[in-house]
């Protein structure tokens, strides 16, 4: 959640409780002097119609765009953190891989990374690089 | 040649944008439902105030969320943004109506 | 002194007479009820989780019994993806394979499992009855709170008006949603306390949805017990399903993903 989301969704909470107690003592008076059928009074309708569409307002801030971490950092990119500018994730297969690829995910990675089929020199060599780093 | 021009869809995906719109959903539909009991609605101005508020969530959803490309993230666009959540959307509603109505009143 | 009930018909409005309820209902019945249905139904998400399915091991015979099924339907389906050359020398093997059932899985006498002969009882075998046992507690798990909170309600908190609805309802309901009032002319919009409870049942999903962590895990867990569930009584034989494959795998016309590539990729960038 963002912080201007959550400053009006709090806002639109205090809206609503506020709207809802003013209601809450304007009926209990109404009953007390036996008013049948009582009016709300104009500005409760305006405090809670405005809580409700704040409160939607903070609901469709919170969507936040999908952000990934990259598995590898071999390609010496600068961004930490990946993202398509996209809420929701695609579905057409095609492009639904397409975050696998950006953040190195191996969709093979269960018969590519096998002992089988890791070059063990090499990552003992990567190994004692980052040790001696 | 059919089955070959059909798009194959990722199911894991479409779940998982199904949740954060029922999720979204559930939000506003319950404070709508406490809204209408402050306001003391009854009857045919309670269930217009529900069908409003969820075309109008749905509606800002399909236009800010999706960008109007509904089939891009959703698999057949109105019955997964309308019809498969209106009847708990609608339970969750009375349920809130009714409880900020009985508590106010 | 719940049931005290102070009737205070004034002049009607309409046709509906109003009641006036003492305002401690709400406190002492509406909103215990609210919570305790809420509590509930968090409670009863981790019990849920607690006795769920757990993942078995299984022999390795079934394993590749299973593992020979998937080979082919993935042949089958995916086969338009091969060329027709290694598409025609994977299906004769398959076939072959599958009609002679080479792989069901066998016990250690040497019969097949599963051979008509001898139909395994079903609550000797573990798998099954360990599925039986997951379906049927999870059953009980949704089953008890239910009674429990329906029997807690009418039995404490019968016998009086709770609440007014904020819509009309038919007299139809007047029997179910007025139990244990005794004025026969009362409007059905006036209700007592078990009527709250019917409503939070059904409208209570939204809420659990955005007060529990979110449960993508069941249709795992699901394909999991669909998963062991494959061979039991009822269900057809793994003899019988690989015959019926490799007869599938015989008759299946092979056609490649690339006859008329050019057509439609045309087609879908234009």
């Amino acid at each position: 959640m963002s912080l201007l989301s959550t400053v009006t969704f709090y806002v639109s909470l205090l809206l609503i409780g506020h709207a809802g107690f003013s209601s809450f003592e304007f009926h209990q008076l109404a009953k007390k002097i036996n008013i049948s059928d009582p009016q709300l009074p104009r500005d409760i309708k305006y405090e809670s119609y405005l809580g409700l569409i704040l409160f939607i307002i903070s609901a469709f801030l919170a969507f936040t765009k999908l952000t990934y971490l990259p598995l590898r950092y071999d390609n010496q990119s600068t961004k930490q953190v990946l993202s398509q500018g996209q809420y929701l994730k695609e579905t057409p297969f095609n492009k639904a891989t397409n975050v696998d690829n950006m953040i190195g995910n191996d969709a093979n990675g269960e018969v590519n990374f096998m002992t089988s089929f890791i070059d063990i020199s090499a990552k003992r060599a990567q190994f004692k690089k980052s040790l001696s780093n | 040649m059919n089955n070959f021009e059909k798009q194959v869809k990722s199911q894991s995906n479409i779940i998982e944008n199904k949740k954060r719109y029922v999720t979204l959903l559930d939000k506003i539909i319950l404070i709508n439902g406490i809204v209408s009991g402050i306001l003391q609605l009854e009857s045919m101005s309670g269930f217009l105030s529900f069908i409003a508020v969820y075309l109008i969530s749905s509606f800002l959803f399909v236009a800010f969320i999706c960008k109007f490309r509904v089939s891009k993230y959703l698999e057949n666009s109105i019955g997964d943004l309308i019809f498969e959540h209106i009847v708990r959307e609608f339970l969750g509603y009375v349920m809130a109506w009714t409880f900020s109505y009985a508590l106010i009143n | 002194m719940l049931s005290v009930l102070s009737l205070l018909a004034t002049g009607t409005a309409g046709s509906i007479a109003e009641l006036t309820l003492d305002p401690r209902l709400k406190y002492w019945v509406l909103l215990p009820i609210s919570l305790v249905m809420v509590l509930t139904g968090i409670l009863r998400q981790y019990i849920m989780v607690l006795i769920g399915p757990k993942l078995r091991g299984q022999p390795r015979v079934k394993q590749t019994e299973s593992q020979y099924l998937l080979k082919g339907q993935a042949l089958l389906a995916n086969g338009s993806n091969l060329d027709s050359d290694s598409f025609e020398i994977r299906k004769m093997k398959l076939s072959q394979i599958l009609s002679e059932g080479r792989y069901v899985a066998k016990t250690n006498n040497g019969s097949a499992a599963t051979g008509k002969e001898e139909m395994p009882n079903p609550f000797t075998d573990p798998n099954f009855s360990d599925s039986m046992m997951s379906m049927a507690k999870s059953n009980l798990a949704n089953f008890i709170p239910q009674t429990l909170i329906m029997w807690w309600v009418n039995h404490f908190f019968a016998g009086f008006v709770l609440m007014k609805l904020p819509f009309p309802l038919t007299v139809r309901f007047k029997e179910m949603l007025q139990s244990g009032i005794m004025t026969a002319d009362l409007d059905v919009r006036w209700v007592s306390a078990i009527s709250w409870y019917f409503i939070s049942v059904l409208g209570l999903n939204p809420v659990y949805n955005l007060l529990l962590a979110d449960s993508n895990g069941d249709q795992f867990g699901l394909m999991q017990q669909q998963d062991m569930m494959m061979g039991g009584p009822g269900q057809p034989q793994p003899a019988d399903l690989m015959r019926g494959l490799a007869n599938d795998l015989m008759i299946v016309q092979h056609e490649s993903c690339l006859d008329n590539v050019e057509e439609r990729v045309l087609k879908l960038y234009s």
